[in-house]
Parts: C-alpha cells; sequence; structure tokens
C-alpha cells in the first residue's frame, strides 16, 4: 500500500514531518519498506504545445518535433510514444535538470538539433512513470512556466499491511489512528452532491439472489457524463499511490478507493441488458470475460454482477469487458457493495487473480460506509466529468451489519500487559479509534467499529490501547518465579551427546537439506526414497529423505572432487517413511548417521598412510556405544556371502538400532570417489531408550592379574567370536578377557590360513594365582582350539 | 652479610654457568655448595649477626643455596650425554589426529538452548511432518491465511504439512502438559522457498512458550532482553514493533540494537541502528481455549526467532547455502568451537 502524506493530512493536521512520519507508521504497526520523496525541480521548466512531430529515419522510435515554448519554436528531439502534434507538453530547457541529475543542453541526436527534452512525471521527479510524456490539460497556458502547474511535492510512504487489518489500505484509516495517537481532532470530508429530479431507481433495478456472498449492493445513477482525463494533480496523486490514470469516472473509482478503502465499479448503462442486475452465482461452466480481456470458465461458487442476459462483473474483483466505460460513455451505475470476503477470497483463489478489489473485500470492507462513498463518487464524477447525478439510491441492505458489542474490563489490560493504564486514556483511545464506549461500570460495553472487523474481542481492544499508547510503554520486568518444568527430551539430550562423541572423534558434522531426489543408478543401492511430497519446491526435492546416507555420499564426492578425500562426516537429522495414517510421529525418525572415508590417520609427518576401512568404522561404534552406556549393545555383522558386501546392524537389548557397512569401490565409482565408503545410520529413539540408567564401581583386583599370550595358526573362515566363544568354554571361569593383537593372513602359514594372536587375562578374586593353574588353563584352551578348530600353536 | 651473600650468588652464579664439562661442574660446586663450601661458610657466621636481622639473613642465605642446588641440577642435565630419543627436530607440528567440528548452526543452537536453559525454559521437541490441526488451526491461523497455501507451505499427498514452524511443538507440549509451561522448542522447520544467497526451504527456528498465572508481555519484554543480552552483549537494547500474528495477541515484532556496529549504523543494519530478530507475543486466547487452558485463570508469552541468520550474522556467513553445502572447507573453520 502506498500512503501519500499530502493525502494523510487532508483528514488530521500532521504533527510531524514527512521523515517523522515513517516512524509513527511503524510504531502504528505499518512496516514501511520504503520511502519516495517527490520534489520536482521546474528551473528552466515551461508549457510547450508540439506544432509539428516527424519520426526520424533510420531510428525506431525517436522523432523530431516543433515544439513552441512561448514566443519560441524550438526543435526538440522525443523518444516517446505518446509525442504527437497538438499536444500540450512540458518541455526541459537547456539548463534544466532531471530528478536522476542530468543537465539538459543543446545536443545533437541522430544528426537532429535537440533543443531540451520534452518530460514526463520520472524525469520531473513528480512520479514513477515510465508510460510516455506528460500530456498537458489543453487549457495550460504555453510559455507559462511549468511551476506554475506542476509545484506540487509529496512524501509516499510503501508500507505492508497485516491481513487483519483492511481499514489500513486506506488513506481514511491510517489518517484515523494517526489522528488518535496523537489525540488530534479529525478533519471530515465532505463532498458536495447535486442531484436532479430523476431518480436512480427509476434507472437501474436490482435483485440480490445470493444475499450470503452480498450483504449489500447500492448503486447510483449519473447520466450525461464527458469521458475525458482527471484533473492533472489527481492523476498525479494515483501515480504516486501506484494507480494508472484512465479516465474520470475510472479515476474518480480508484481515487475513492485509496482514500476510503471502498472498492468501487463503474458500468455503462448502455450495456446493461434491461437495466436489471442481478447479483447471483455463476452457472457452472459459465464463461466470462473480465476487463483484462482475459476468460475465465466459473464455478457455481463464483459470485456475478449480471444483467437480464449475462455476466456484467466478477464480483468484488474485476468489471466485465463488456460493460466498462469507454471513450463515448454518457451514462454511467456505480456500484457500492459489500460483497463477503469468504467468497471473494474462493473465487478470488480459484481463479488465480488478486486485484486492488479483491484485496479489500477479502479483508473485510466497512459495509456501512457505502452510502457516503457512492455519494462521493458521484459528486466526484459530475465535479470531473460532469453530467446530472440522479436522485437518492438503489440500496439492498436487507440484513444490516452491525457493529460487535465487546465486553471489556479495563483492569485486564495491566493484567495482560504488566504496566497499569489509565481507565480514562483507554476509554478516550477507543473512542478516538471509532468504539462506542459505555464505561459505567466495572464491566465496561464497547462497540466496535464496522471498519474494524478485526475487533472483536477483550484482548483486541487491550491491543489497540498498547499499540495506540505506544509498545514502548511496555516496561522490561523478568519473572523471578521458579519454574520447574521438567527435563530436556531425552532424545535431544542424547544428540547432544552423540554430537559430542562423534566430534571428540574427528567428525565434521553437516547440515544437509532433508529433500531429494534419489539418483537410482548414481546412489548406493538399497537405500529408501522417503516420503513423497505432493508439491515439492524443485524437481531435486520430491521426497522427504528416508535415508540421509545417500545425499551425505553425494556431499563427500563434492569435496572429493575439491581434492578433499579424507573425510568423516556426520549429521544428525530425520529421515521418513510411510506410518500410521493420521499420526504423523510414526511417519519419522530421528538418526543420527557417519560417513567415513580416505586414511586412517590424517596426513602427517609421521602416520601411516593405510586407508581406513571397516574395523575403523566398527570402531567408531564401539566408542559411540561405550561412551553412550548402551545397555547390551551388539554390533553384529551380516555373512558376507549373504549380502554381497560389509555390514551389520547394531542391535540394542531387544531392538534394532540401525545400520552400518562398507560400500565397495564399484559402488561409490558411481559418484566418482575411488575408494570403499564406510557408513552408519542409526536411530536416536532407540538408542535413547536402551541406556543403562545405574552404574555402580567395581572393586579394584586384590590380587595380581597373570596374562599369557597365545598364537595359533588355523582356517582363515573360523571366526574369531567362535574361537572366543571356544576360550572362554575351556578356560573356566579365571579367564578375565582375551583380546586379539595380531592378526594375518599369509600363504607361509599353509594355503587358506591364518595366525590369531590374542591376550589371555586371569584372575582368581580371591587369592593369587600360581603359575600352575594358569598352565592348566591353557593347556585345555589349546586342547579345545585344536579340537574344535584344527589350531596349532605356532 | 647481604652484600657477601649477594656477592657470592653471582660469582657462583657465574661459575656454574661457565663450568664447560661435568668434571669442571663437580669442583664448582665442591668448591660453592659442599659442607665445606662457600655457601656453608657464610651459614657459620649467621651467629654473628644481628638477633633482629638473624632471621632474615637466613632466609636469604637458604634461598642462595636453593637456587645455586638448581642452577647446578640445570648444569647438570645440559651437560649429560642426551639420549638420541631427544635428538629431534622440534620445529615439527605435532603428529595429529582427527580433528572433528560442530556446525555453526549447533554452536548457535547451543548457545540459545543454553541460555534460556539457565532461564529455566526446557526443550521440547515435536515431529517434522505435521498435522494441519497442529501446524495451523490450534495455532489460530484463519482458514483462509496465505501461509497455508500451497505455494507456500509443502503438504504431503495425504493432507500432513511438513512443519512450517516449530509452534505446533508448543500445542502438542500444552495438550499433554498442565500450566506452568515453560519450553523452547529449536528445530528445522520448511518453507516453499526457492533457494538463493538469503532464502533456504529449510531452516532453522527456535520458538519459546511461557504459560502460567499472571504472566504479562512486560515480562516476555524482560525475558527477550535477558536472553538478547547474554547473546549479543550487555549493552544490547530491545525495542518491540505492532505486528500481526494469529498465534498472539498483542504481537510484537522484535528489533535489537546492532551488535555489530553497537548501534551506529552499518552495512549489517542496514544503517537502521536496529535489527529484526523475530515475532512475540501474547498467546491468543483462542489457543489456550484450543488446548484446554482457561484464559481467564492462564495467560502465556510466545516468541521465535531464526537461527541460521543469527549463524550468518555471527560468523560473517554471507550465503545461507553454505550452511548446507557440507563443504568441509567450511566446516573445518568451526573446529575451534566446543559449545555446552
Amino acid at each position: 500500500m502506498l500512503l501519500s502524506y499530502k493525502w494523510l493530512s487532508e483528514f488530521v493536521t500532521l504533527p510531524v514531518s514527512p521523515e517523522q512520519l515513517a516512524d509513527v507508521l511503524t510504531w502504528l504497526g505499518l512496516e514501511v519498506e520504503a520511502v519516495h520523496t517527490y520534489a520536482p525541480n521546474l528551473d528552466n521548466v515551461v508549457i510547450g504545445e508540439i506544432l509539428e512531430c516527424a519520426p526520424i529515419e533510420g531510428t525506431n522510435h525517436l522523432s523530431l518535433t516543433k515544439t513552441r515554448v512561448g514566443g519560441e519554436t524550438l526543435s526538440i528531439v522525443c523518444g516517446a510514444p505518446n509525442a504527437r502534434a497538438g499536444l500540450k507538453v512540458v518541455a526541459m530547457l537547456a539548463g534544466s535538470k532531471t530528478a536522476e541529475g542530468m543537465v539538459i543542453k543543446k545536443a545533437k541526436l541522430r544528426g537532429q538539433e535537440s533543443h531540451g527534452m520534452l518530460a514526463s512525471e520520472q524525469e520531473l521527479g513528480l512520479a514513477p512513470s515510465h508510460a510516455g510524456i506528460i500530456e498537458c490539460p489543453a487549457d495550460w497556458e504555453v510559455g507559462a512556466p511549468a511551476a506554475k502547474y506542476l509545484q506540487d511535492s509529496d512524501t509516499v510512504y510503501d508500507v505492508e499491511i497485516t491481513p487483519n487489518r483492511p481499514d489500513f489500505l486506506s488513506h481514511i484509516g491510517v489518517a484515523r489512528d494517526i489522528a488518535a495517537k496523537f489525540k488530534l481532532p479529525w478533519k471530515p470530508k465532505s463532498y458536495d452532491l447535486n442531484e436532479c429530479v430523476r431518480k436512480s431507481t427509476d434507472f437501474v433495478r436490482v435483485k440480490i439472489s445470493a444475499p450470503v456472498a452480498c450483504p449489500r449492493y447500492l448503486t447510483r445513477g449519473v447520466t450525461g457524463v464527458k469521458i475525458a482525463p482527471a484533473p492533472y494533480e489527481v492523476q498525479l496523486r494515483l501515480l504516486r499511490c501506484g494507480v494508472r490514470p484512465i479516465s474520470n469516472v475510472v479515476d474518480v473509482t480508484n481515487y475513492l478507493m485509496l482514500e476510503t478503502g471502498q472498492p468501487l465499479h463503474a458500468f455503462d448503462a448502455r450495456y446493461i441488458a434491461d437495466n436489471s442486475i442481478d447479483i447471483r452465482f455463476a452457472g457452472a461452466g459459465e464463461s466470462f470475460v473480465t476487463l483484462d480481456e482475459k476468460e475465465h470458465k466459473l464455478q457455481s461458487h463464483d459470485l456475478l454482477i449480471a444483467d437480464s442476459k449475462h455476466g456484467i462483473a466478477l464480483a468484488g474483483i474485476m468489471g466485465g469487458l463488456n460493460s466498462e466505460i469507454r471513450e463515448d460513455t454518457t451514462d454511467v451505475v456505480i456500484e457500492c457493495a459489500y460483497f463477503d470476503p469468504v467468497h471473494v477470497r474462493r473465487t478470488a483463489k480459484s481463479l488465480g487473480m488478486s486485484t486492488d478489489s479483491s484485496r479489500r473485500f477479502e479483508r473485510g470492507c466497512d459495509p456501512n460506509q457505502v452510502p457516503y462513498v457512492a455519494a462521493a463518487t458521484a459528486a466526484l464524477i459530475q465535479q470531473w466529468g460532469g453530467g446530472e447525478v440522479l436522485s437518492g439510491v438503489v440500496d439492498d441492505y436487507p440484513r444490516p451489519i452491525v457493529p460487535v458489542e465487546i465486553a471489556f474490563r479495563p483492569e485486564k489490560t495491566e493484567a495482560l500487559i504488566g504496566v497499569q493504564y489509565d481507565f480514562a486514556e483507554i476509554e478516550d483511545t477507543l473512542t478516538r479509534l471509532g468504539c462506542e464506549v459505555s464505561a459505567h461500570s466495572s464491566a465496561w460495553t464497547v462497540k466496535a467499529p464496522t471498519h474494524r472487523p478485526d475487533l472483536e474481542r477483550e484482548v483486541d481492544l487491550i491491543e489497540e490501547i498498547v499499540r495506540v499508547q505506544g509498545y514502548d510503554q511496555i516496561p522490561t520486568s523478568e519473572s523471578s518465579k521458579v519454574v520447574l518444568t521438567g527435563k530436556d527430551d531425552p532424545v535431544v539430550r542424547l544428540r547432544r551427546q552423540v554430537e559430542d562423541i562423534l566430534v571428540a572423534q574427528g567428525f565434521l558434522q553437516t547440515v544437509s537439506l532433508s529433500m531429494w531426489n534419489p539418483e537410482p543408478r548414481l546412489d548406493p543401492p538399497g537405500l529408501p526414497a522417503g516420503v513423497e511430497v505432493a508439491n515439492p519446491v524443485t524437481d531435486e526435492m520430491k521426497y522427504l529423505q528416508g535415508s540421509v546416507l545417500a545425499p551425505m555420499l553425494r556431499a563427500a564426492a563434492a569435496n572429493f572432487e575439491r581434492g578433499d578425500r579424507d573425510l568423516r562426516l556426520f549429521e544428525t537429522t530425520r529421515v521418513f517413511r510411510e506410518g500410521v495414517a493420521g499420526d504423523p510421529r510414526t511417519w519419522e525418525k530421528q538418526v543420527v548417521a557417519g560417513l567415513l572415508v580416505g586414511r586412517r590417520y590424517p596426513s602427517g609427518w609421521s602416520q601411516t598412510k593405510e586407508p581406513s576401512d571397516f574395523f575403523d568404522l566398527k570402531s567408531v561404534l564401539e566408542f559411540l556405544a561405550l561412551k553412550l552406556s548402551l545397555d547390551k549393545p551388539d554390533i553384529f555383522c551380516y555373512d558376507l556371502d549373504t549380502v554381497g558386501f560389509l555390514s551389520g546392524q547394531l542391535r540394542v537389548g531387544e531392538q534394532v538400532a540401525g545400520d552400518f557397512g562398507l560400500w565397495p569401490r564399484e559402488v561409490c565409482a558411481a559418484r566418482d570417489i575411488d575408494a570403499s565408503v564406510a557408513w552408519f545410520e542409526l536411530d536416536l529413539s532407540v538408542l535413547a531408550a536402551n541406556r543403562r540408567s545405574e552404574f555402580a564401581f567395581e572393586p579394584l583386583p586384590r590380587f595380581p592379574i597373570a596374562w599369557r599370550d597365545l598364537s595359533v595358526v588355523l582356517d582363515h573362515s573360523v571366526p574369531f567370536a567362535e574361537l572366543v566363544s571356544t576360550v572362554r568354554g575351556a578356560a573356566g571361569n579365571l579367564l578375565q578377557s582375551v583380546w586379539p593383537f595380531d592378526v594375518f593372513v599369509s600363504d607361509k602359514l599353509g594355503v587358506g590360513k591364518k595366525s590369531v594372536a590374542f591376550r589371555l587375562e586371569f584372575l582368581h578374586p580371591e587369592r593369587s594365582l600360581d603359575a600352575a593353574e594358569v598352565d592348566a588353563a591353557i593347556q585345555s584352551i589349546v586342547t579345545k582350539l585344536q579340537q574344535e578348530h584344527s589350531a596349532e600353536l605356532r | 652479610m647481604r652484600d657477601e651473600i649477594s656477592k657470592l650468588r653471582d660469582e657462583a652464579a657465574e661459575a656454574l654457568r661457565s663450568a664447560s664439562d661435568l668434571t669442571a661442574l663437580e669442583q664448582v660446586s665442591v668448591k660453592y655448595l659442599s659442607r665445606k663450601g662457600l655457601v656453608a661458610g657464610l651459614f657459620k657466621q649467621l651467629g654473628k649477626v644481628d638477633a633482629a636481622e638473624r632471621p632474615i639473613i637466613g632466609q636469604l642465605l637458604n634461598d642462595l643455596k636453593q637456587q645455586l642446588e638448581n642452577l647446578e641440577a640445570e648444569r647438570t642435565l645440559a651437560l649429560k650425554p642426551r639420549s638420541k630419543e631427544f635428538d629431534v627436530d622440534t620445529t615439527l607440528p605435532g603428529r595429529g589426529t582427527w580433528i572433528g567440528s560442530y556446525h555453526p548452526l549447533t554452536i548457535v543452537m547451543r548457545e540459545i538452548t543454553d541460555i534460556f536453559g539457565r532461564m529455566g525454559f526446557r526443550v521440547a521437541d515435536g515431529p517434522e511432518i505435521e498435522l494441519v490441526k497442529y501446524n495451523f488451526d490450534m495455532l489460530n491461523t484463519p482458514p483462509w491465511h496465505p501461509s497455508r497455501d500451497e505455494s507456500d507451505t509443502i503438504y504431503l499427498p495425504n493432507g500432513f504439512v511438513v512443519r512450517t514452524e516449530t509452534s505446533p511443538v508448543q500445542v502438542r507440549t500444552m495438550e499433554k502438559q498442565d500450566p506452568p509451561v515453560r519450553i523452547i522448542s529449536p528445530g528445522r522447520v520448511y518453507r516453499r522457498d526457492r533457494p538463493d544467497a538469503t532464502h533456504s526451504p529449510m531452516f532453522h527456528q527456535v520458538e519459546g512458550l511461557y504459560v502460567d498465572k499472571g504472566v504479562t508481555m512486560a515480562e516476555l519484554k524482560g525475558t527477550l532482553l535477558a536472553f538478547y543480552k547474554e547473546l549479543f552483549g550487555q549493552d544490547t537494547k530491545l525495542r518491540f514493533r505492532p505486528h500481526f500474528f494469529p498465534f498472539t495477541e498483542p504481537s510484537a515484532e522484535v528489533d535489537i540494537t546492532c551488535p555489530f556496529c553497537k548501534a551506529e549504523g552499518c552495512r549489517i543494519c542496514k544503517y537502521t541502528t536496529w535489527l529484526e530478530m523475530g515475532g512475540s507475543g501474547m498467546v491468543d486466547p483462542n489457543v489456550l481455549q484450543g488446548v484446554g487452558y482457561d484464559p481467564e485463570i492462564y495467560s502465556g508469552f510466545a516468541f521465535g526467532l531464526g537461527i541460521d541468520r543469527i549463524a550468518m550474522l555471527r560468523f560473517g556467513i554471507p550465503n545461507i547455502r553454505l550452511l548446507f553445502d557440507s563443504d568441509v572447507r567450511f566446516l573445518r573453520q568451526f573446529s575451534g568451537f566446543t559449545p555446552r
């Protein structure tokens, strides 16, 4: 919405400068996005008249004009499409200055002398317009300084209007709030109406067939109008407020809409068949052409203004091409109505139209302002276009809309805001905003004006009081109450710890868009696409991710390409899959996912250079499981022959927390990664649900540990885990722990053989072990290993 | 006596320093520090000192002895043949270890949740796929509000909505729990914005809610001021601007003084000296009623702020896409942060 300082000051004497008003508007809740200042510099600018106008050969838009500027006639080259002989223009003579600061000089353009410039509003700094040069009214005196007609400065504010304030879509509405804020008197505006004998009721008949969608429809007639441009100062004001001037009659409707917020329409009475208007719903599939020459197929919920034959306007949105004001229009039917917001919104939305009119009706106009605005319209049409105003109105308003009565307890303002408000001030503020206040007892009754459909409840009035009296009056108080309302969400807490653990393990945390589109031949196999959305932002965001691993691999690939080939990445995010209908909580899970590729140790002057592998991944998982105190974690690996690549499941308690694995080079090669990539993705809720909450210290051993190393050669196919269970079975309960310290495969050991060396630790809780006992245990272990796995001591 | 001590200190120290091998050092030690050495000689004269002066001189002698012994030990280490273990180029860097890093959004998010945590706000969480009921209806969003449009909001074919703010968490929390409720809900939110330098279809918010008996807008202002002071410095000032949000009435936009130019005007605040931080207001009675709280008994405030923008301002990140690109050259720059 563009608001003019001058226009506002017609309703209230503004107590602040144009610069200061921007702040005032902000503090009233109107966000000022831009301020435009129009202050024309009219030195050496005069009114002229084009005597001759001929296109210049070899150019596609330039004309050479002979323009009379008082006593002399100048050659002036002009590029405007509307330059023509007979037109009165504004001529910038040598020495004048454009709004952009360019000084006009005599110049040669395309071989033609040009002694000045014919000006548009834009060049003079009058208004933002590129439509062409100014077309001056015929009665402007040639040779007169332009300042005589155009010395018109103003400041215009581009403000954002919140959807609850339809009244702010008008100068009256904004001026009212300014007046209330500064407690200034209101300057009412009145338009003199000279009605003739003939009555509007004899001119047009109205029937409302859809009274819910159209609670009020008022028309007036004006006959014998001469269509012409509106007065120049009106055109200028419209231009500055973002509306293109068209003709006096159309400009009246736009002018009063910007002034009062009431959308208006003017019909050419010739094209209203049988002089009868019916406000009815469209027939399904009925076709209608709006005045922007677009054809619409209507639905039965679309409201039409129709004559006895067909539609003539799309109610509250746009007039019809068939009945618009033309150059030869003489008799005008003015429509001033109140359409129901819901209906206008529905039609505007389904037709994809948003007009100055629909935006106002959608938010809610004032139904009781209608007669005043209609009269003003008739008066201005007569003032700018002559003719006779028919007497009276045709006003169909079967069920008048009355002000809402709100029970109001003034002390509630202090209770909600936290500072005392004077009751008399409260009453004054509400009254200035147009409310009728009955403040007889502690329970007031406040009638909200119909131009403020947003005021419905006590709290809405409180907001008004605080807003008008100033948000800067709200004090700053800190609560000293103690509110213990429980602990952070357990998954949130776990997520923080997971982040800490993985960062400590050298992982970089990523945050990536959780929407993607799978690329089946490029992404690793077996990952779920996720949940398809109905209206993706772009094609690349068709799904809410089913797993974050493929997007992470893409990110890894981008880093690879840039030369970063040692990556440890992790992300805590959500993954999505179809769940229970009606319960979106079952459609997603929170996960932590990680990727591991490149060297095992960071490159340095003394680190070995071997690549990381599956067992580096396992250590990360083991570390995570330990640090999160997972209850009985099991890092379970699948049989390679069944699955095809190294992978497994992290199990905790009875639940599966997630998967991990190693994508072989062939898989990663699709993304131009020439390495295998280790990955994991774990469900944070499962981890959070399976943490040991209790911990008890174990007394330190009172007796020394006895240890032995064993090294055996056995079949490559025997898993270490089986070896351990054999060892444990054979060792008896003195065995405390067993872990491998060397594993290697070599043909020197025999084909298909490997060597496994491991350390065994023995402990008796109540006494020292003697060597013989330990040796006996070792002996039985060795025997058992030989029996079960044909393992030979090395 | 003092002069003698001082003189002996200089002399002995010089002798110890200039001893060029262990044998020479041994000789110096014998001369000064042995039982019959010069230091011991001075100790013997202590008896002749004035009784009043004696403790002070005694202390000086002890210090002298200790200093020389330390110096002797140092010199012994220096003159001993060195083990090969120490024969290294000490200017080489450490062997290195993998260095992880927190994402800048995590750094900022944790700082924010920490501050609110100290003010008694608990972290609540909720789903990113939501019911229209929680994302719009119960937040008092009118049926016609443009935020519901398919051009603004991402929907699933079954009518679920991908949450556009984290306030559905507040409704879910209030449904489950009686007042007092004092929570913040950080998380990802989604809008149908095409990605560019300042927009992303996914971004991050923290929203806060406090409902209890007698909660006022002055308290909201105080809480937010305390928060922003903690986040941006104690000289931060805050102002409320009237606005409209369906969820709150009255509603306010929150501006803080620009922490980058100390409110003197800079490119970041576009020379306005203020930065817009987010919306806030008193929870609309319709919302309270919707979750079964009696608005005649309870009132509450709510607020929200965007994390991505704060992170970008904080670290001078010019383009929001850098946050979501997983470029390790970007991520590694944050390895110096260890948030709480």
